[in-house]
């Protein structure tokens, strides 16, 4: 296999999209050839990269966002500047009974992937020491990042 | 010079030439290299550099050199605590190490019983003399390993996890290393960095190598699968909690791959994320799994309780050890 063939094929290759009989013709080449060992690092580099890029998230409340944004500008005015005292009284009454189901109401959490997600890397980059470099897990610091988010 | 000599000489410049013969390493000792105390700088995968510290058993400091977006990331573990200090939040992730329920024999045997170790070729890392190993499973659809290991101590120079196509998952290169390194106890011991503040994402509540060691009530009846997969063991157990939800970990093992399954009481089974892969399940009813890399996530619910498993099996296996857990 040449240069330009095993070049071809490396996306494949990362993707685990290549017939065995190709991957071992490719690891022969890769074995010998230091800028196709090169470009594989470059691409797996690039991969992880894009793995570790945080993921969008919307703000907790979009709409208090661009309302904020509004009563800035002088577009709208705040509710309490607008509300009437019988608007006020209801309100309050809503802002009570609200409080209320708040304070009382039943829990229901839900377990946390991104933490099992982290547990599970912690775990994965601490076991086998004799056989590993020591490196860290990117995927633990990567889930972590996820978990404070979470937090914020 | 006489004939005789002349005749000597010449036979042995013409003598057919033989490469040295390969050290033959063992798993006893990649396991006994592993107490060396070293210092080094890391590449992975071409472009995380990473800078390690290994004072000996339990004794671990690794700070992220490059890239920027990553760079001053750091772990300490001082064999009792873990710390994870965060530059970008100012945020110290307190955790216990785990450090004391490894059992290096253990692991050991595992290796021995679920792979070859077959010796490649030399070849040199980072200017020193190495021998190329793999540690090829003995059970279909496992991962495998390649090792560059350091001819003068022993130590892992270069490692390269591979799928079971033979497809290269990550590799970590050292750059530079010093082994047997005069590394101070200081430097594994944390010094929170001024307006730095401690939490935990997780609180762990207890670990052991079985349940029996936990001495802590679970509010749902723990249930193991009756399926694991070949060559695969518990390695321990911790009990966490995170955000009132309690958790069972149970982490298995076959030497090179984790599997961690997690448990908790059946009215926290965890939301479906967008692109979730809906699965169906012969005795669970359904569940779904989730992609992230070469690893996957499984989530199911039975009577006993919502449970989730992570690894990087092939996802036949996840499943059938999913179904395993009906009542």
């Amino acid at each position: 296999m040449d240069c330009r063939s095993c070049q071809s094929l490396l996306s494949a290759y990362v993707d685990d999209q290549l017939v065995a009989t190709d991957a071992r013709r490719l690891h022969v080449h890769l074995s010998g050839c230091s800028d196709c060992s090169a470009e594989l690092n470059l691409l797996l580099g690039t991969l992880q990269l894009l793995r570790s890029l945080p993921r969008p998230r919307p703000t907790a409340d979009p709409w208090e966002a661009i309302a904020f944004t509004l009563r800035r500008e002088g577009l709208v005015r705040p509710w309490y500047r607008r509300a009437r005292p019988l608007g006020v009284a209801a309100a309050a009454a809503v802002v009570i009974v609200a409080g209320s189901y708040v304070i009382w109401r039943p829990t229901s959490q839900s377990a946390s992937l991104e933490a099992y997600w982290r547990q599970h890397a912690i775990f994965a980059a601490q076991e086998a020491p004799a056989l590993s470099t020591g490196a860290p897990s990117l995927d633990a610091i990567e889930a972590t990042y996820q978990l404070e988010g979470d937090d914020r | 010079m006489t004939a005789g000599r002349w005749f000597l000489a010449l036979s042995v410049l013409t003598a057919p030439w033989s490469p040295p013969a390969l050290a033959q390493p063992t798993f006893a000792e990649l396991a006994r290299a592993g107490q060396l105390p070293y210092r080094g700088e890391l590449v992975i995968n071409g472009r995380t550099i990473v800078r390690v510290s290994h004072g000996g058993p339990g004794l671990q400091r690794q700070e992220v050199l490059a890239p920027p977006d990553l760079a001053g990331e750091l772990v300490v573990d001082n064999g009792q605590t873990r710390w994870h200090y965060s530059p970008r939040t100012m945020r110290v992730d307190l955790a216990p190490s785990s450090y004391g329920l490894r059992r290096p024999e253990h692991n050991q045997h595992l290796l021995e019983r679920n792979f070859h170790l077959v010796v490649i070729r030399s070849e040199p890392v980072a200017g020193r003399p190495a021998t190329e190993i793999e540690l090829r499973p003995r059970y279909a659809g496992r991962n495998s390993q390649r090792l560059w290991i350091d001819a003068a101590t022993g130590l892992p120079l270069k490692v390269q996890r591979l799928s079971p196509r033979g497809v290269v998952l990550e590799t970590s290169e050292f750059r530079h290393l010093e082994p047997h390194a005069t590394i101070g106890r200081s430097e594994f011991e944390f010094a929170l960095p001024p307006r730095a503040r401690v939490t935990s994402s997780v609180q762990v509540l207890a670990m052991g190598r079985s349940l029996a060691d936990l001495h802590m009530p679970v509010p749902f009846p723990i249930r193991m699968p009756g399926y694991l997969p070949a060559g695969f063991d518990v390695m321990d157990v911790q009990i966490f909690e995170r955000g009132g939800v309690r958790s069972v970990h149970w982490r298995l093992s076959d030497g090179l791959d984790m599997l961690s399954l997690f448990q908790t009481a059946r009215e926290h089974e965890a939301p479906r994320p967008a692109g979730a892969q809906v699965v169906t399940l012969p005795h669970v009813a359904t569940g779904f799994m989730v992609d992230h890399g070469p690893e996957r996530m499984l989530c199911w619910q039975t009577g006993a309780g919502s449970f989730s498993l992570v690894g990087d099996l092939g996802p036949d296996e996840l499943e059938r050890i999913a179904d395993s857990t009906s009542p």
